[in-house]
């Protein structure tokens, strides 16, 4: 392991240099496979040979290696990693007091290898490798410190024990993101709002008995008037719904399924619109669309509306509802005398318009587009009632493309009161929403500025937002005149939009919404603030949904004649209806006369003149390298088999008598530990050895001994006989044949 | 098994933990979330750890005699087999100190094995309570790396030594039990009386000529002797109440009442045997048992068996015996109970005399 961490360590500290190195993970399993082999091939030798010799010849292959290697392939990765792995291994053979130096090594290591990780974004180039060395580094440690700390260095806690943590510890996927604790959060949050929400209860039904007016939420006390806000979570409506909160399109330039949540407008002190239905009932006839058409940008939905911590007598139902009932019957006020009270439950059908539809756009821009063709004003285009449909023909064109049946929302003689509205009855109900009072010159500047390019109403609407969405969104107003404006008049909205547009650029939704309001109105636009809230929905459908305080909002709306209200989002921090689109197209390609502004396809890079021929590696033929190393393998083998021999019977050749019994009675203490059975201790005493030989030479091997201690033991003068020598001989050949036989 | 929390260690190991929580909650990749497993790991690694180091022991534990007796030094032996492939670190050894004393294995010693390693510890022991119960080493005890906790086992195999009580002479000192004894009561079956009874048999030889009884030999034409009765001597009776403990809650404090109550009535039993003066003895061995001492022989069986003989089978035994004691209460000369009950708080109570 420590083999391993540091040559990850040294190969990451030669990748700062050398960038360029290729394999970087090859080199490495193959540098510590050949280190492993070394040490296997040492221990193999070790059986037949003792001393320093299986240790070098261990490490003869690994010439042969090099060049088998390099011959064979044109990388010269291996054969490096061959040349390393050899040099490591005979660092760890002769290096003094090697564990000692381990030890202290790691402590060297680690840091150097989190400054690499930290500083340079080192260990990133293969994962598995990054992993595998931090591993070994964090058992080495571990071990280290336990030895060093906790045993004192006294007894080591045996190594198995950590590499079985790290084992563990390798196999558990290891994340390239930090700890997300979203969860923990979400759960706490969670616990906290429960905890919250009992008080909430206390407080609402508390607030009854002690004062009406002191409940706070986010609807009802919303800072219009442009102050310092603070919303609390507190729940204030229960949506419900058997609609998916989400809708899947085709991203048109990744082609890719995508998912994205439902965002709902709910706006306060609304009636049903079904003057609303029937303008866009008459827009949509007006272009001819046909079912399959509105469906690209129109549906109807139901919604369920349940109070919670919100005392309001505002009806509170989405945008474009066209059908509004309580539990009881249809609500035909938008506020009621008295607060409604928690629990109570609205039900609403409405038009969910997608009002970034390119075809929808399309739609609105084109009778503009077309009146302008015609020489005409565009601001001039005309009323459709001018050529409406009757209550009949209305009714079976909304139940065809819509579902709708209009005798549920208004009855006929309520229609044609409707659509008998004259042009100058329709421009005095518009006209409060043109008010521009208290508007300074340099907001009528702005204004013109802005929409001095615009070719049509749509395009300034856009055009204003879009400017607006560059300003800081902050619930912190850094204006000195917070909450005192008083946004019920023009007069309070102007001086909020003049402050936040010149002064302070920062603000939240009805800084935007009062800005955007007054900018449209000074462009001729009809224009006003809906307060109320808005809503995303989560991914995943649930029974109820809940709308906190902090979904509370306010945004403008602008008329465009022959369409009606159009809601935008000039609050930067909101998507805006081009970006939560639903992405819906025909089913046959359909070229809509919107075309935003598409990028101009990258041309292709010219083809790179005298651009190198890809090179063909030869690839490593494993027989060419694997054979001949056994071969060698085996030819060291019975090198240091017979080498050993030849040199014992040299050794003993030239020895003293004295020597000579010395090695004998070596051999035969050998032999008879292989005959014996397991568990035989060496206490020290030479005659514990006799009865393990057989008893027929049993009395030859306690002569033997004899001799033996008397060389051992005795004056020095006294020598061996040359027929002692011949007898301490042929004893011991005998019982290294007795044991050759029995193995 | 008893899990034992070194604060100190945990305290840094919590810490360590806590800063490699840290640490990946701000860098992910393996330099952080590689030493965090690792640390969260230890503790499980290491219960683990433990029980397969627990698995793979086996401990055995011996006396070179059968049965021991108090006071006395014996050789025992411990064999301890790690079976394992993985080592055993620093096991640490709880010896029965409190009622044996090992000489030569300290209370708390540490022994590490290797994989597949053996060891044999030997030592003198001396048991401290006659009695039958374990000795040797009681618990083995393995702790973490970083030393979070330590869990003390009990041993596979506890040794289970049977220590006779001494032969003193409390019981003798305590009871004046000469003036218990006199010449009428239960007969002996080895002891007669000094004067011929009316039994009778044909004469053999040696028998003393004062015992033919000529008369009647005169009408058998054979000649007859009379035969001594058996000695009846002053029925004392020592009933031994043992307290009814499960061996599971046997400490200190109850080894040192029965280490009493057993030297007590060997003490009355030798007193009685060795002066040839029939006692009986009744006392629970699973059931009731009566033995009856009037020699130095049937004290020895006595001896033999009193050091682990002493039990109930069930608590009807108890009972029953309990019976006995408030039936003798009542009632007076049946003889003379001598009654020791062990499980008492007074010294007082121990030894009651009844008749």
């Amino acid at each position: 392991m420590f083999a391993f961490s540091l040559l990850v360590t040294c190969l990451e500290l030669y990748l700062l240099w050398d960038k360029k190195a290729a394999s970087y993970a090859l080199f490495t399993f193959t540098t510590i496979g050949l280190f492993f082999f070394y040490s296997i091939l040492q221990h193999v030798f070790e059986l037949f040979a003792s001393g320093k010799g299986p240790t070098v010849f261990s490490l003869l292959p690994s010439v042969l290696l090099f060049f088998l290697i390099r011959n064979a392939t044109d990388s010269n990765e291996a054969s490096i990693a061959v040349i390393v792995s050899a040099l490591l291994r005979l660092i760890f053979i002769f290096l003094p007091n090697v564990e000692k130096v381990i030890d202290y090594a790691v402590f060297a290591i680690t840091p150097l290898a989190l400054y690499l990780y930290f500083s340079y974004n080192s260990f990133r180039e293969n994962k598995l490798v990054g992993v595998l060395c931090f591993v070994c580094l964090t058992v080495l440690i571990m071990s280290v410190v336990q030895k060093l700390f906790i045993e004192k260095n006294k007894d080591v806690f045996p190594i198995y024990f950590f590499i079985i943590v790290g084992l563990f510890s390798a196999v558990i996927p290891v994340r390239e993101e930090p700890i997300n604790w979203t969860y923990v959060i979400e759960a706490g949050e969670r616990f906290s709002e429960n905890i919250a929400e009992k008080f909430d209860q206390v407080s609402y039904f508390f607030s009854d008995i002690f004062s009406t007016d002191s409940f706070s939420s986010g609807y009802s006390t919303l800072g219009k008037a442009g102050g310092k806000i603070a919303s609390s979570k507190k729940t204030q409506l229960i949506l419900r719904t058997a609609e998916n909160p989400y809708f899947t399109f085709k991203d048109p330039v990744t082609n890719k399924n995508m998912i994205r949540r439902r965002t709902i407008y709910l706006a306060g002190g609304k009636l049903s619109d079904a003057e609303g239905l029937i303008r866009f009932a008459h827009f949509m006839r007006a272009h001819d669309a046909d079912k399959q058409y509105v469906s690209l940008f129109a549906r109807t939905a139901r919604l369920s509306i349940e109070y919670g911590y919100l005392k309001t007598g505002d009806e509170i139902a989405p945008i474009n509802s066209i059908l509004l009932t309580n539990s009881r019957d249809k609500i035909i006020s938008e506020k009621s005398m008295l607060p409604h009270k928690m629990g109570y439950t609205l039900n609403s059908t409405y038009l969910d318009i997608d009002y970034g539809s390119p075809y929808l756009i399309d739609l609105i821009k084109s009778p503009l587009k077309s009146a302008a063709e015609n020489g005409e004003s565009p601001a001039s285009n005309g009323l459709y009632y001018d050529n409406a449909m009757t209550y009949d023909e209305c009714q079976e064109y909304l139940s065809n493309i819509l579902g709708i049946d209009l005798s549920k929302i208004i009855s006929p003689k309520e229609y044609d009161k409707l659509i008998s509205t004259g042009e100058d009855a329709a421009s005095k109900a518009l006209a409060p929403y043109l008010d521009t009072t208290g508007a300074g010159s340099r907001m009528q500047i702005l204004a013109k500025d802005l929409t001095s390019d615009a070719l049509d109403t749509y395009d300034k609407c856009r055009l204003i937002e879009n400017y607006l969405r560059q300003y800081s969104y902050s619930t912190v107003a850094d204006d000195k005149n917070a909450g005192v404006f008083d946004l019920s008049t023009t007069k309070g909205m102007s001086q909020m939009a003049d402050s936040f547009l010149f002064e302070t650029g920062r603000g939240y939704c009805v800084h935007f919404a009062s800005s955007m309001t007054m900018l449209l109105r000074l462009s001729g636009i009809p224009a006003r603030i809906v307060t109320g809230y808005r809503y995303v929905f989560p991914f995943e459908k649930e029974e109820s949904y809940k709308v906190s305080s902090a979904n509370a909002h306010a945004w403008p709306e602008a008329y465009i004649e022959g369409v009606g209200w159009i809601p935008f989002e000039p609050t930067t921090v909101y998507l805006t209806a081009g970006d939560r689109s639903w992405n819906k197209a025909p089913v046959e390609a359909q070229v809509t006369d919107y075309a935003p502004i598409y990028e101009s396809v990258p041309h292709l890079p010219e083809t790179i003149a005298g651009a190198p021929e890809p090179v063909v590696k030869r690839a490593l033929n494993i027989a060419y390298v694997i054979i001949p190393v056994i071969a060698s393998i085996l030819l060291l083998l019975l090198i240091l088999i017979f080498g050993s021999r030849a040199i014992d019977k040299f050794r003993y050749r030239h020895s003293t008598p004295g020597e000579r019994l010395h090695m004998d009675v070596t051999k035969i203490k050998k032999s008879l530990r292989k005959l014996s059975a397991e568990g035989f201790i060496d206490r020290g005493l030479i005659y514990d050895y006799i009865p393990l030989a057989p008893s027929s030479i049993q009395d030859n091997l306690k002569k033997v001994f004899a001799i033996y201690y008397r060389l051992e033991y005795s004056p020095s003068d006294i020598a061996i006989t040359p027929e002692e020598s011949e007898f301490v001989k042929s004893v011991s050949e005998e019982v290294l044949r007795l044991s050759d036989r029995n193995s | 098994m008893k899990i034992q929390i070194h604060k100190k260690n945990l305290f840094i190991y919590v810490l360590c933990l806590t800063g490699f929580i840290v640490l990946a909650s701000f860098y992910g990749g393996p330099v952080s979330f590689v030493p965090l497993y690792a640390l969260m790991l230890v503790i499980p690694v290491s219960i683990a750890y433990v029980f397969v180091n627990y698995h793979f022991l086996s401990l055995f534990q011996e006396i070179e005699v059968h049965k021991v007796s108090k006071g006395e030094n014996h050789i025992f032996r411990s064999f301890i087999e790690n079976s394992g492939i993985l080592p055993i670190h620093k096991m640490v050894l709880t010896t029965y100190n409190d009622r044996c004393d090992l000489y030569d294995i300290q209370n708390g010693a540490e022994l590490s094995l290797d994989s597949m390693g053996k060891e044999e510890l030997s030592s003198k022991i001396s048991c401290k309570y006659a009695g039958a119960y374990n000795v040797g080493i009681e618990k083995v005890s393995f702790a973490d790396p970083f030393k979070i906790f330590s869990v003390d086992i009990n041993v596979p195999y506890s040794f289970r030594a049977i220590v006779r009580p001494r032969i003193t002479d409390i019981a003798g000192k305590t009871l004046d039990l000469e003036n218990l004894i006199n010449s009428t009561g239960l007969k002996s079956t080895r002891q007669f009386e000094d004067i011929p009874g009316s039994d009778m048999r044909i004469y053999q030889q040696g028998d003393a000529l004062s015992s033919i009884n000529w008369k009647v030999s005169a009408k058998l034409s054979d000649l007859m002797v009379r035969l001594p009765d058996q000695m009846e001597k002053r029925h004392v009776t020592v009933l031994m109440y043992a307290s009814n403990i499960p061996e599971i809650k046997w400490d200190t404090e109850f080894l040192k009442k029965r280490d009493y109550f057993l030297e007590f009535a060997v003490s009355a039993a030798y007193h009685f045997g060795s002066r040839n003066v029939p006692v009986e003895i009744i006392y629970p061995s699973g059931d009731i048992k009566h033995s009856i001492v009037d020699s130095y022989d049937t004290f020895l069986e006595f001896y033999n068996i009193v050091a682990d003989g002493i039990f109930y089978s069930s608590e009807k035994v108890q009972k029953k015996l309990l019976k006995i004691i408030d039936e003798k209460r009542g009632s007076y000369g049946t003889g003379t109970w001598i009654i020791l009950r062990e499980d008492c708080d007074n010294p007082m109570d121990f030894c009651s005399i009844i008749g």
